[in-house]
């Protein structure tokens, strides 16, 4: 295992009762790297995040998460190891204000990061600190997710979606965020609908169809590979 | 600092209403009875306001404070006070015991902790144990009834309630129970040890139960099972809780006072005009004020302590 690798995935296999979540998933992140996680609804994608940041518990294979084990890690304390996440539907401690969700975050991760003040900027939610983060609509609410995680001073960031419902001028602003977070070093596993979001993120993107990964390359290539096409525009069972 | 100041001005002034209450009206029955309501519904705040885990069986910590003690008195012959503290500590035990039940949540954790109530009030009531905890025909403490003293243990016992409530409302510690209300996922990504941290607010409020509990056995020193696992003794926590508005120190505060008042102003000459109103009280909070009187503030703008 190379140490240049920040999160290593070899062999995970997840299953729900009889239904095969993620099965065999096998890669790593580097240093500084966006890793883009496409695929299907249903493929796994979200499964996968779960996986890694401590939801759900694989039940085979192995994960490693600087150079450490952490196939039974709790979230908790994966914040602690500094990994964190943002949600697909986004997660705010509604009844608390952005201030407080921030607030709380940076005081039990004491790990180095931003200043309060500079993520709510980052973030552009800086006249709203106040604000109770139920009231922010939905696209505040993936953003407060954002900077809670980096109130953590994450290593490794999942992005679940941070794209969906965003309109484009925001999702400009967003990859813009994106690529400054990963130019400070922070590596970051994407996953994303918008193929045009992980185009100008990602260098290289993983395909997972029905718990597989089924590719793995640049954007480019996954769009003139034959399987990727079948899984995204259907066609005959092989 | 200000905040020190709201908060410790809130607690100053309820402890001295009741300190000197009894000589303001002489019912000093009263006044001990609106303490141990207060304790408890600050009991419930710290479990239900902070964590959003609302136990309807809480009276079954009560209870097991109250027989304990009790049961330490009279078999053990030890001091009152040394009692009280074994109160306290053996619902600390039994909390410790049901901590599972918070792997339930919402309305199956309600009813989890009321069944568990039942049982422990089912096992000490029955007539089986009457050489242990006298069954059916409950305790009786004359021998050590001392009226003045258990009321000032119990403002002792308030005042340390009502300190860490404080506590909870201003502290980190505080703000952490009341992510993992909000979301325990997040809460989790946010560094805090959710398990943990519920199960402190737990066993608090197991703790608190049984104090009070015990305090009370010895103040009123003769005792049915049915009077120390009265159901009505957790609806009243709960419901001055609400009224109020959780996770504030205030809220139980006023919650007490308001419904606790209106229950010695008519509850007692004219109970069915009471039970009208406080059935159409608790029908409109629910549905137009869920979060208790306190939101309405919070809503303006005031920082509730």
């Amino acid at each position: 295992m190379s140490p240049d690798y920040v999160l290593s995935v070899v062999d995970v296999t997840k299953t729900f009762g009889s239904f095969t979540a993620l099965q065999g998933m096998s890669f790593h992140v580097k240093k500084g790297e966006i890793l883009g996680l496409v695929g299907p609804n249903g493929s796994g994608k979200t499964t996968c995040m779960n996986v890694i940041s401590g939801s759900y518990r694989a039940d085979r294979g192995s994960l490693h998460f600087m150079g450490k084990n952490i196939q039974r890690t709790p979230a908790s304390k994966l914040s602690h190891m500094g990994m964190n996440r943002t949600f697909q539907i986004p997660r705010p401690f509604k009844g608390l204000t952005v201030r407080e969700n921030l607030q709380i975050a940076a005081t039990f991760v004491r790990r180095e990061a931003m200043g309060l003040e500079e993520i709510a900027s980052f973030i552009g939610l800086e006249d709203s600190l106040d604000k109770e983060s139920g009231m922010l609509n939905s696209t505040q609410q993936k953003l407060l997710d954002l900077g809670r995680a980096l109130a953590t001073g994450p290593t490794l960031l999942l992005v679940d979606e941070l794209g969906a419902g965003m309109n484009p001028h925001e999702l400009d602003i967003t990859i813009e965020r994106l690529q400054r977070l990963a130019k400070q070093g922070i590596s970051m596993i994407v996953v994303e609908h918008l193929m045009s979001f992980v185009r100008q993120l990602t260098e290289r993107v993983i395909v997972m169809n029905a718990g597989k990964e089924i590719f793995e390359g640049t954007l480019d290539d996954a769009v003139r590979n034959e399987e990727v096409v079948r899984v995204y525009l259907g066609g005959g069972t092989p | 600092m200000r905040n020190k100041l709201k908060a410790g001005s809130v607690l100053l002034v309820t402890l001295l209403l009741f300190a000197v209450g009894t000589h303001i009206y002489s019912n000093e029955n009263m006044w001990f009875q609106g303490m141990v309501y207060l304790a408890l519904a600050q009991g419930i705040n710290i479990l239900y306001g902070f964590t959003g885990y609302l136990p309807f069986g809480y009276v079954g910590f009560f209870g097991t404070g109250a027989y304990a003690a009790s049961l330490y008195m009279t078999d053990f012959h030890t001091q009152p006070i040394v009692a009280i503290l074994g109160g306290g500590a053996t619902a600390l035990i039994v909390g410790l015991l049901l901590s599972p039940l918070l792997r339930l949540s919402g309305a199956y954790f309600s009813i989890g902790s009321l069944a568990a109530s039942q049982m422990i009030y089912y096992t000490v009531s029955n007539p089986a144990l009457q050489a242990v905890t006298n069954g059916p025909y409950g305790m009786n403490l004359e021998a050590f009834y001392n009226p003045t003293a258990s009321y000032a243990v119990m403002l002792v016992i308030l005042a340390l309630t009502l300190f860490t409530t404080a506590y909870l409302r201003y502290s980190r510690t505080g703000l952490a129970l009341r992510a993992t209300r909000e979301d325990a996922v997040s809460a989790a990504m946010a560094g805090i040890p959710v398990v943990r941290m519920r199960i402190m607010a737990w066993l608090l409020s197991a703790l608190i139960a049984g104090l009070v509990g015990g305090t009370f056995a010895w103040h009123i020193s003769v005792f049915y099972p049915n009077t120390v696992f009265d159901l009505n003794v957790s609806i009243f926590a709960i419901v001055f809780t609400l009224f109020g508005g959780g996770a504030s120190l205030l809220g139980p505060i006023i919650g007490m006072f308001v419904l606790y008042g209106l229950y010695n102003w008519i509850g007692i000459s004219a109970p069915q005009y009471f039970q009208l109103i406080y059935g159409v009280l608790i029908v409109m909070l629910v549905l137009f004020l869920p979060n208790g009187i306190m939101s309405l503030f919070r809503k303006k703008g005031y920082d509730v302590p």
